[in-house]
């Protein structure tokens, strides 16, 4: 789980790779297609590898001597058998798309290996029916030469002549979307356009077994929409497609049946619901809260893909969203380089947990910063409601304590959720703060906060929403009298799904009442200016 | 756990006449076998036959060509002078050479002109040091390639000599010019070497010593695979062989008495070439034509190359394989 996570910062390319596919990008579930004869036969696979350098310690005996000989024998001649797989027998079929799940090191890279015929099993057969086409994110092509050179070396390595390589090239580099860095040299992409690369050359042609290993986890989310209808129209043609993947989501929309490995054993194969379930209860029960962020917390996380996926059948135009849903959050994250450790809190939900449900940023924040505003209530009623009437009545001391804690919430969650409440917190926060180092931690841009103090706190003309470059302009149009459905709507999500009681406990609970809203809505006499 | 394998609904969708791969209970070897075999499916990771791998890599040659070709230009790729380099390096060896050999030390070693007899000998030497030890990382340098596609192994060791031969082209035309040159060099330890018809027996000496090399390449390809602390001792053999195939001093030098040493190491395919190249292009009484040079040069490269690519071959299935 964690590698995924520290893959992508330590890369800092958090728009490149999305962890995840938008699960609006996947059907409810996968096309069966009739299954055709056996492509693949495994029988009793083991595979084993050496590793150099990798000697445990043994712990017990701790003497002068044995400590002695332990470092020796730890730098020298150390090679450790790694026993990746051990005794997988299956058989898959034309048409049939296999998901192999499993937690981190139960083999399921190495199978995949083994099954193509990359990595020769130590013991026991795989019968191929044609040509297995691996990819994967780590499979790297010759990083030194251009993408053009490694889309011809890439077809003629799959068997093509070197003009029918070379005739692909254009369809290749827009299929990647690579433009001119084409002709770069590979190490000059960014991890996502390699991926993009690899998966483009590898299916040039279509392989009669495709075997996907984590690959569709790079990428944007309009390339992960090509690539998911390639491998469906290579899943047409009769061929076979396995992929490994930690996404559970993304296994239960594209496999039609799923082989779960434990520790390099087949631990459950069969039909895609089933062994999904029994996994995702699997994970839960062993990793609880470790796992339920990550990648490997299906028990956590995907099940609020799931939602999503329930919440984007409703929309007209799903087809349409993921690009123009990744282009907003391309500008997401920036916040959290400006400082405000609030706002590393808004990224986290955003990405993570909002945006599979989203198809508009507005129902979702509607829905799932509710339980935000919850502490926004608590706050408020003592300190911020008499501010926000008229900032300038009240006295730098009473109001200090309370913006203090008021712009905690603000950045966090009460921005998203309405017009209103994002704008009276700011006028509280402006008139409070002038003075304040507020602007140094912004770090300038077009973070309000980072504003002028010089700005007309009360004045007529100040544009209303100071947030707009950043959040969709759609939060402003929707002002308040259209609360209420968009909470029914949530609502009847939130029976359907009994996720959210998984990921959020505090949102099980029924929406915060009601009550509450209206105060913050009474405040600010320029609203009804607005809404007027 | 077969207990776990294979649910009901997974049963029910198969809609095919061949039941038996739906079944739970994984098949036992035999069955397996027999199942393959009625569908046509082929074991992975199986050696072809010699003449179906020999198809296999004639069917890539485009792939081994384009390949080798173009890990020769990256070769050269991350600096300024980009490509200019693969004919200046060889040009600074040379210019070396030139200078202490026939220069600084400026003892003649009995050679007409040993700047010439170095230069060859150097570049030469060069060439087949290069197959050894780029055939020793053939497998293992290029492991994502070999664990992201499906190919014949070969292809990699044959990529690697093509790669050597293309940065020896430009080595050639700097080694034919520092030979030629040096009989100009106005010094009394060096006399003329005279430009003749033999010099255009450079082109199938080139040849025969990239066959040579493919052998070599195919050879250390698999020797060394798996065994990366051979890596780190093969500069100190490839040392070793510089010094018994003349290529700094002639056999002769170290090994004065006509002995069955001196006849082993003249005979052996490195000191063979050298003397192929020299008898080609340099005009030493100590050296004279010999065709029968070229008789031990084609042997040695016919057999080479036959029992490389034959223990090669024996090792396919292996590849890849940690």
């Amino acid at each position: 789980m964690t590698d995924n996570v520290a893959r992508g910062t330590s890369n800092g390319k958090f728009e490149e790779i999305d962890f995840e596919i938008d699960a609006e990008d996947l059907p409810d579930r996968a096309v069966r297609t009739e299954l055709g004869a056996p492509s693949v036969i495994v029988d009793d696979v083991h595979v084993t590898y050496r590793v150099f350098g990798g000697r445990p310690v043994s712990g017990t005996n701790r003497s002068l001597f044995n400590r002695i000989v332990g470092r020796a024998r730890q730098s020298v001649g150390a090679i450790t058998e790694v026993r990746a797989v051990r005794g997988v027998s299956f058989v898959a079929r034309h048409g049939e798309a296999i998901g192999i799940v499993g937690t981190n090191g139960s083999g399921k890279s190495t199978l995949l290996r083994a099954v193509a015929g990359l990595h020769p099993p130590t013991k026991g057969r795989v019968y191929l029916s044609g040509e297995p086409s691996l990819l994967g994110v780590n499979a790297a092509l010759l990083k030194d030469l251009s993408g053009e050179r490694n889309i011809t070396i890439g077809g003629l390595a799959l068997g093509m002549s070197e003009a029918e390589a070379r005739a692909k090239i254009p369809e290749i580099v827009d299929f990647a979307d690579l433009g001119d860095f084409v002709y770069l040299p590979m190490n000059a992409y960014s991890s996502g356009m390699a991926a993009r690369l690899r998966f483009a050359i590898s299916t040039i042609v279509t392989p009669d077994i495709l075997m996907v290993d984590e690959a569709l986890a790079t990428g944007d989310a309009a390339f992960r929409k090509k690539s998911k209808e390639r491998i469906e129209k290579i899943r047409e043609e009769a061929g076979t497609v396995f992929l490994v993947s930690h996404s559970i989501a993304s296994v239960r929309a594209m496999c039609t049946r799923v082989i779960w490995l434990d520790q390099g054993q087949v631990r459950m194969d069969g039909d895609v619901d089933t062994v999904c379930d029994e996994y995702q209860k699997f994970i839960k029960g062993k990793g609880g809260k470790a796992t339920a962020g990550g990648k490997i917390g299906p028990g956590g996380r995907r099940k609020g893909a799931g939602k999503g996926r329930g919440a984007g059948k409703g929309r007209p135009n799903g087809g349409k969203r993921p690009a123009k849903v990744a282009g907003q959050h391309k500008q997401l994250p920036r916040p959290a380089e400006t400082g405000h450790p609030a706002t590393g809190s808004l990224r986290r939900v955003t990405q993570e947990d909002l945006r599979p449900a989203t198809g508009s940023l507005r129902q979702v924040s509607r829905d799932d910063v509710r339980p935000a505003t919850g502490s926004l209530r608590k706050v408020s009623p003592d300190a911020s409601r008499p501010a926000t009437g008229s900032p300038r009545r009240i006295s730098p001391d009473t109001a200090r304590p309370a913006t203090g804690a008021l712009r905690r919430v603000t950045e966090d969650d009460a921005r998203p959720s309405t017009g209103t409440l994002r704008r009276l917190t700011w006028e509280d926060v402006r008139s409070d703060r002038s003075g304040g180092g507020y602007q140094d931690r912004s770090g300038g841009g077009d973070d309000p906060l980072a504003a002028p103090e010089t700005r007309p706190v009360m004045g007529p003309a100040e544009p209303a929403v100071p947030r707009v470059p950043r959040w969709p302009s759609s939060t402003s149009d929707t002002g308040f009298p259209e609360l209420p459905r968009v909470r029914a709507d949530a609502e009847s999500h939130r029976s359907r799904r009994s996720w959210v009681g998984q990921r959020r406990p505090q949102s099980t609970e029924p929406a915060p009442d009601t009550e509450t809203i209206p105060v913050v809505k009474v405040t600010d006499p320029r609203d009804r200016a607005d809404e007027g | 756990m077969p207990g776990c394998r294979g649910t009901k609904e997974n049963e029910e969708s198969v809609t095919v006449t061949e039941n038996r791969a739906a079944v739970p209970q994984p098949l036992s070897s035999a069955e397996a076998r027999a199942l393959a075999q009625q569908h046509g499916l082929e074991e992975a990771g199986v050696r072809p036959r010699m003449g179906t791998y020999l198809k296999q890599l004639w069917a890539r040659r485009d792939f081994i060509r384009v390949f080798s070709t173009s890990k020769a230009y990256a070769k050269h790729q991350g600096s300024y002078l980009g490509q200019m380099w693969a004919a200046l390096n060889p040009t600074l060896n040379a210019i070396i050479y030139t200078v202490i050999f026939g220069f600084i030390l400026g003892t003649s070693r009995g050679l007409d002109n040993v700047v010439a007899f170095i230069v060859i000998g150097v570049f030469v030497f060069r060439l087949i040091d290069n197959a050894i030890s780029t055939g020793a990382r053939a497998i293992d340098g290029n492991m994502q390639l070999v664990r992201s596609l499906r190919f014949p192994r070969a292809v990699l060791p044959l990529a690697t000599v093509l790669t050597s031969l293309t940065l020896f082209v430009p080595t050639v035309v700097v080694m034919c010019l520092f030979t030629f040159g040096a009989g100009f060099i106005p010094l009394e330890t060096l006399n003329p070497v005279p430009l003749n018809w033999h010099w255009l027996e450079i082109l199938p000496a080139v040849a025969l010593v990239t066959v040579l090399n493919t052998g070599i390449s195919l050879f250390m390809a698999r020797y060394a695979y798996g065994k990366p602390d051979l890596l780190q001792v093969l500069p100190f053999v490839t040392r070793l062989l510089m010094y018994g195939s003349g290529v700094l001093f002639s056999i002769e030098h170290y090994v004065s008495e006509p002995t069955w040493l001196r006849v082993a190491l003249e005979h052996q395919p490195v000191a063979i070439y050298l003397e192929l190249f020299r008898m080609i292009m340099m005009n030493e009484p100590s050296i004279p034509y010999d065709p029968w040079i070229w008789a031990w040069a084609g042997g040695w490269a016919l057999l080479v190359l036959v029992s490389g690519l034959v223990y090669f071959w024996a090792a396919e299935e292996r590849y890849g394989r940690d």
